[in-house]
């Protein structure tokens, strides 16, 4: 990324514009150099012209910019925490559905394993069986015709 | 006596409680240490602001010049400071009781910030006479420790916050460096570092307030510097995009390391069995599973990246790519298990034939030796006994075997096929079906299994999408209520909000453009921009018809367009050439009223403004049938006012022509260098400009009709021409600087 891309970003930033951080560096990354070059002026004239009026009203009316800039803050700390807290509810519930269905995987991977295991001893033991039957009667019959 | 016996339960909580406790201590500490070295700026100023109200600096004349606070608990501590710094003066020349007033002051301080009593310590091997000395010593000492604590006390909900945040990072930090990947919890790493995010929220209030009780008006707190690296995730490199002869050595080398593994789980017959393993597949099912460990291993770094970013959405995508890849390494080493399982089984029947045959190779050289009748009862005696046992014993697989092996006792007991040859088969048949079914276990179990992921997979990916998407919404709605919020505390604010929501609005507008992918938010900046574009439109008709009046005002053009009009000559039909003049220009010679201007349409000029210019709204330039328009108000310069007001008259109306800075290119380079820095703005009387993408892009490239302009200028061999195209460059400059000083005024 340019310096002039990481600039109109840290300007976009500052300005609180409303677009996604992701939507933000993929329009940015796609202007022309005059396109760039337009939207910093821009957004410096606009941030310049908050300063100034921030300056300004600070100067001739303190305590009524410090009432406005404390309602800002909270306002801007609610919408921040109301924000998160949402993110979490979301999140949590969407984590807790993977982690249980990873528990499942675990538990019927383990199950399958297992059937598998069974399966296979039963195999075994019919295996034998046979042999066993087979040997019996071959022995049974050698005792018989012998005796 | 019982109630004095801890249970384990009990003694556990305590160490743990305990150990928490210690631990809290020590984190205080490095956090308190970071806002006194200034680690932390926003606490280091907090931390000074407080000082200064605690112990306020006198002037020479004994004044305090801060604004004292009169929140009763600062007040309360100011006081007692106050008295114990000045009582600990007084020690210092020996004031007769001092010790006792900076005694009750130090008392004092202490059970104003909730400490124990304060008692000085001093050593207890001091001599009696060094005794007086070593107690003032000590409460010299005492006085600074607790002026340090009465500020931090100040500040325990802040610097409580900060511990809270420390604690949680390690916290996170732990959970997600757990050995196994599958035990690091989705939620505890995603709640976690959201509440961090809510717990700076905190902070950062907790630390206006507490600025705020010094009654000082704050421009603002400092801006709060973080370590947080930005979250930078490397995409993932999977072995096939490798190089082959790299990708076989890791394979070879995760061969040799599994079979170990397998040697350490079952010995030798183990390795056998893996062995076993066709080497396609071996590879094949070693490369998936690198390949889900090569995965762990890569979210593994990028999360402990997204933790330390403590950026949320990333923590969240990269604690389920990691859990996607521990499933993935789970089911791909299980794979290998059921393979290994069936070849282990495969083993057992080899021996069971190995032992069990030769008895049985033994009996049937006896028997088909003997002949006749018995070899007939031998024959019918092991078919009823398999009968039996197909009957009675086989559990898994009684159809398949019985169908398999019926054949051949059919043809024992009615032909009395009873042969080596002919058992033989019926055995290899017996040996056959159980692999094959042994066979048919691994495939319905290895099928199961990559079921069993593929599930977890399509679980995963739908709660990611629908989380990602809420996840999405809910910040698209917090960008806009953060925007709403900060047009609100303008429009507030009683100057200047006009033109700052204007201005606004139409940056926002022009960036946003049809770009965001929330339709309620496209239409939102479309009619916040159509607003403003519309007063925007006005204030640039405005300030076209000053400019009209003002034309040539700038001393700059005007010179040029004289330096040009001085250079012309005139051509006679006849061929005889006259210089026009040699004079500088003046306003008469140039236009005066009831002048008929001709439109013709300019460079970079939509036909809409032209009808605009055609019906007498705007100022035109000539064709060279006309004479040139020139200044009526040469007072006026693109120069800052104050500027212009501080230069002498004569510099303004009357430039010394031949100063370099007044010569024609250096003019020119000046209005080119004001059309660089200005660049275009949204001057055009399109409707939608800045907004509509062909608009934006169209308004975007009048820098470079500009361009063209200036190179049309200075190619054009027509002296006429070229003083036309030079008002044309006024023009525009003009209007340029005039819609900037009108958009964003110096306030």
């Amino acid at each position: 990324m340019t310096e002039k891309q990481q600039k109109l970003l840290y300007l976009i930033k500052k300005l609180e514009l409303p677009i996604l951080e992701e939507d933000a560096v993929k329009r940015v990354e796609n202007l022309s150099e005059e396109q760039l070059n337009y939207l910093i002026v821009s957004y410096e004239a606009v941030a310049k012209a908050e300063d100034n009026t921030q300056e300004k009203i600070k100067k001739t009316n303190p305590k009524l910019y410090q009432k406005l800039k404390n309602d800002y803050h909270q306002k801007v700390s609610n919408i921040n925490s109301d924000y998160y807290e949402r993110l979490e509810n979301t999140l949590e519930k969407s984590g807790h559905i993977i982690e249980k269905a990873g528990l499942k995987t675990h538990a019927l991977t383990k199950e399958l394993l297992h059937k598998q295991e069974v399966e296979n001893h039963k195999l075994d033991d019919d295996h034998k069986a046979l042999y066993s039957a087979i040997s019996s009667a071959l022995v049974s019959s050698t005792t018989t015709g012998n005796g | 006596m019982a109630d004095t016996i801890n249970t384990p339960t009990e003694v556990a909580l305590s160490a743990e409680v305990s150990g928490n406790k210690k631990r809290r201590i020590e984190t205080r500490n490095a956090v308190t240490g970071q806002i006194e070295d200034g680690t932390n700026p926003e606490g280091a100023f907090l931390l000074a602001r407080l000082r200064e109200q605690l112990a306020p600096q006198r002037d020479t004349s004994g004044n305090i010049s801060l604004h004292l606070s009169s929140d009763p608990t600062v007040t309360e501590l100011r006081s007692s400071v106050q008295e114990m710094y000045q009582q600990t003066a007084f020690l210092d020349s020996e004031s007769p009781g001092s010790e006792n007033k900076l005694m009750i002051a130090l008392k004092a301080i202490n059970k104003q910030i909730g400490r124990e009593d304060y008692k000085v310590r001093i050593p207890e091997d001091t001599p009696p006479e060094n005794r007086r000395e070593a107690i003032r010593n000590q409460m010299r000492q005492d006085a600074d420790v607790a002026f340090r604590e009465a500020t931090l006390y100040l500040m325990d909900d802040y610097i409580d916050t900060l511990v809270d945040m420390q604690i949680q990072r390690e916290d996170l930090v732990r959970e997600i460096n757990k050995p196994d990947a599958s035990d690091v919890s989705i939620t505890n790493v995603t709640v976690n570092v959201l509440s961090l995010r809510v717990l700076e929220e905190k902070a950062r209030l907790i630390a206006l307030r507490d600025a705020q009780r010094t009654e000082q008006l704050l421009v603002d707190l400092p801006t709060r510097t973080t370590d947080r690296p930005t979250f930078q995730g490397e995409a993932f490199t999977p072995l096939e995009d490798i190089s082959p002869s790299e990708k076989d050595l890791i394979i070879d080398q995760g061969i040799v390391a599994y079979t170990d593994n397998v040697n350490a789980k079952y010995g030798e017959n183990g390795v056998k069995s893996f062995n076993a393993i066709d080497e396609q597949t071996k590879k094949l099912m070693i490369t998936r599973m690198l390949e889900a460990e090569r995965r762990i291993a890569h979210h593994r770094e990028l999360l402990t990246k997204a933790v330390a970013a403590e950026d949320p959405n990333n923590v969240y995508g990269q604690v389920i790519d990691l859990r996607q890849a521990e499933e993935d390494r789970l089911v791909a080493s299980s794979q290998i298990e059921v393979l290994l399982a069936g070849n282990r089984r495969r083993e057992s029947f080899s021996k069971v034939r190995e032992s069990w045959g030769s008895l049985q190779d033994a009996i049937l050289d006896n028997i088909t030796t003997s002949g006749g009748a018995e070899v007939k009862q031998v024959a019918e005696n092991v078919a009823r006994s398999m009968r039996e046992v197909v009957r009675s014993h086989v559990h898994s697989a009684k159809a398949v075997i019985d169908q398999a092996i019926t054949p051949s006792i059919q043809k024992i007991e009615t032909e009395g096929d009873i042969t080596r040859a002919s058992l033989a088969r019926v055995i290899d048949q017996v040996d056959q079906v159980v692999a094959d079914l042994v066979g048919n276990e691994v495939a319905v179990t290895g099928v199961g299994l990559d079921q069993v992921l593929e599930n977890f997979r399509v679980t995963t990916a739908r709660n990611r999408a629908l989380a990602e998407k809420e996840g999405l919404q809910a910040e698209i709605d917090r960008r806009n209520k953060l925007h709403s919020a900060k047009i609100g505390f303008y429009k507030a604010l009683p100057v200047g909000k006009a033109n700052i929501a204007a201005a606004f609005k139409h940056s926002v507008a022009s960036l946003i453009g049809d770009t965001s992918e929330n339709e309620a938010t496209r239409q939102k900046a479309r009619a916040a921009h159509e607003a403003t574009e519309k007063k925007l439109t006005d204030d640039i008709r405005e300030i076209d018809q000053k400019l009209r009046r003002q034309l040539g005002d700038n001393p700059d053009f005007t010179y040029l367009l004289e330096f040009v009009e001085g250079e012309v000559i005139l051509v006679s039909v006849s061929g005889e050439e006259k210089e026009l003049r040699k004079k500088t220009a003046t306003a008469e010679d140039y236009g005066g009223p009831g002048h008929k201007w001709k439109a013709v349409q300019m460079i970079g000029e939509t036909e809409e403004e032209k009808k605009e210019r055609e019906a007498g709204t705007q100022p035109v330039e000539t064709t060279g049938e006309e004479e040139l328009p020139t200044a009526v108000d040469r007072t006026v310069s693109i120069r800052e006012p104050e500027e212009a007001a501080a230069l002498p008259t004569d510099e303004i109306t009357s430039p010394d022509e031949d100063a370099p800075e007044n010569t024609p290119q250096a003019r020119l380079n000046r209005a080119l260098l004001i059309n660089s820095t200005m660049g275009s703005t949204a001057s055009s009387r399109s409707p939608k400009l800045g907004y509509d993408q062909k608009d934006f892009n169209e308004f975007n490239n009048l820098g470079s009709d500009f361009d063209a302009l200036v190179e049309a200028y200075n190619k054009e061999a027509d002296l006429k021409e070229k003083a036309r195209l030079l008002a044309v460059i006024e023009r525009r400059v003009n209007k340029r600087k005039g819609l900037f000083d009108n958009l964003f005024p110096e306030t």
